[in-house]
């Protein structure tokens, strides 16, 4: 008995040490949890959360289409089909508008508005905004490079650029002058002038649009109408418009919608 | 370092079931809170790992669901095991909850508040064991139908999502917390059984923890083997 309790004592020593340190292991582990639970979020804000959180879920939430980033920013483009359609000119189809508008935000409305003909192809060019130079390489996000995807037709052995109206273009003065444009809601309906003024301005604008539009499916896929390589995106981008997450979507979806709270496609 | 000695009688506590059963649902609750938690650290902490970061929390995913299944599983054989086997249905019988119960809860909290000389004499499972294993019912029930859903989330609305995350999170932090508090220091950290209480282990309970703890189910069992022949076995779950 003596014998076993001398050696028994460094052994109840090394339990009781060993139990103290899973004690206060489990004690600070559920302090934590506390905190976790009621302290650590109380003042923080979304964005502070959001950037501390740790990965998860990222392979379903991550937009293939910058969404919520450059679009908000509407209005760079400059195209001048904006001073009457505005920023946001898409806005028939509710599915569909918020993707077009981001398009619209870095591609002229010609790109789409105006489809070559069977056997032409046109040029596409990124022109910087404000100065129109040609970019020779893109700098920035997805979305906003800082430039505009401009369509060129050859004519006469001369590049013609598709989103310039020389000849709207005095009529389009015209009636901004005559405060016609942009917003005009149908209280100049009685005025004979800038009634025609707004017909032959619709006319020679609209002139070379396309009756249907370029749709996604043209262009998001492999030897589409836009060669993504020469538009000076990265091999991997360029195969990723062809192939990736949005390409992907619009070869097996035709129709779109808009979710419901329910609907369990809401967050794909 | 139990003051019950080895040579002492002992009774049966947990069967071989049991106990594979609690080994299966340590081992897989541990790892489920473990890879669980981890996605409520800091960003700044993962990205110190570096890539390796990146490798961890991809294996936390799948160790998570690894464990969630085999909890599930467990969850699944254990309701199967109350159903059909006698010594589940025997289980199932002396957990439901008595109005005993509330007599044992109030001489119990009397007791602990020195205004009762003697602990209640208690049964095979005491009014805490059994509040302990009904809320592993709910609380199962809560993190593995959410669990599911986040599982299969394509499938899901995520307003739905968001709900099964919030409930899955509030769901877990509640079973830690019991679990450490209310198992692990109430069970083991128990000045009866410090520093650890082995019936999950060997299935055993010493005579003297079952006159302190479950007198009730010792004076029955002592009657049942004193009715029983001379020469007879101990049956049931009595005499180990």
């Amino acid at each position: 008995m003596h014998k076993g309790g001398i050696a028994g004592a460094p052994k109840k020593f090394f339990v009781h040490l060993t139990m103290a340190i899973i004690f206060i292991l489990l004690a600070a582990f559920s302090a934590w949890l506390l905190w976790l639970t009621y302290f650590r979020d109380a003042s923080q804000s979304e964005e502070a959360l959001a950037k501390r959180a740790v990965p998860r879920r990222e392979m379903v939430y991550e937009p293939f289409h910058g969404a919520g980033e450059s679009v908000l920013e509407g209005g760079k483009s400059q195209s001048w089909c904006l001073k009457c359609h505005k920023d946001y000119s898409h806005s028939k189809s509710k599915e569909v508008r918020g993707i077009l508008n981001a398009h619209s935000f870095f591609m002229a409305c010609e790109v789409c508005h105006i489809v070559p003909k069977e056997g032409e192809r046109f040029e596409y060019k990124w022109l910087q905004r404000g100065s129109n130079l040609t970019l020779t390489e893109l700098k920035g996000k997805p979305g906003d490079y800082g430039g505009t995807i401009v369509p060129f037709r050859a004519e006469k052995g001369v590049a013609k650029r598709l989103d310039e109206n020389a000849s709207a273009g005095p009529l389009l003065d015209e009636a901004v002058a005559a405060n016609l444009l942009p917003d005009d809601t149908g209280k100049n309906e009685g005025n004979g002038d800038l009634r025609k003024l707004k017909d032959r301005l619709n006319t020679e604008i609209h002139k070379d649009l396309s009756a249907k539009p370029v749709f996604c499916g043209q262009c998001h896929k492999e030897n589409g109408m836009l060669d993504f390589t020469r538009l000076l995106y990265s091999p991997e981008r360029a195969q990723r418009l062809e192939f990736g997450d949005g390409a992907t979507i619009i070869k097996q979806y035709k129709e779109f919608y808009l979710p419901t709270l329910h609907d369990a496609r809401s967050h794909q | 370092m139990s003051r019950h000695g080895k040579s002492e009688k002992a009774f049966v506590r947990l069967t071989r079931s049991e106990r594979v059963q609690h080994a299966i649902m340590f081992v897989s609750t541990t790892l489920l809170i473990i890879t669980g938690f981890m996605l409520m650290g800091e960003r700044s902490a993962v990205d110190l790992l570096g890539a390796a970061g990146k490798t961890i929390f991809y294996w936390r995913g799948i160790v998570h669901r690894i464990a969630a299944a085999a909890v599930t599983a467990v969850c699944f054989y254990h309701l199967y095991y109350v159903m059909f086997k006698a010594d589940g249905k025997s289980w199932f019988r002396d957990m439901l909850p008595k109005p005993r119960d509330l007599v044992d809860a109030y001489q119990n909290v009397m007791y602990m508040l020195g205004l009762r000389k003697e602990r209640p004499r208690l049964d095979r499972f005491t009014y805490l064991e059994k509040l302990e294993y009904f809320s592993v019912y709910f609380g199962m029930f809560i993190v593995i139908s959410t669990g599911a859903m986040m599982w299969t989330q394509s499938y899901w609305p995520k307003f739905y999502l968001d709900v099964a995350d919030a409930l899955h999170l509030g769901e877990a932090t509640l079973a830690a917390l019991a679990i450490i508090v209310g198992h692990i220091f109430a069970v083991h950290y128990n000045p009866h059984v410090y520093p650890m209480n082995r019936a999950f282990i060997d299935g055993k309970i010493s005579e003297t923890l079952m006159k302190e703890e479950h007198s009730l189910w010792y004076e029955r069992i002592i009657a049942e083997e004193a009715s029983k022949p001379a020469n007879g076995a101990v049956g049931g779950r009595g005499n180990a």
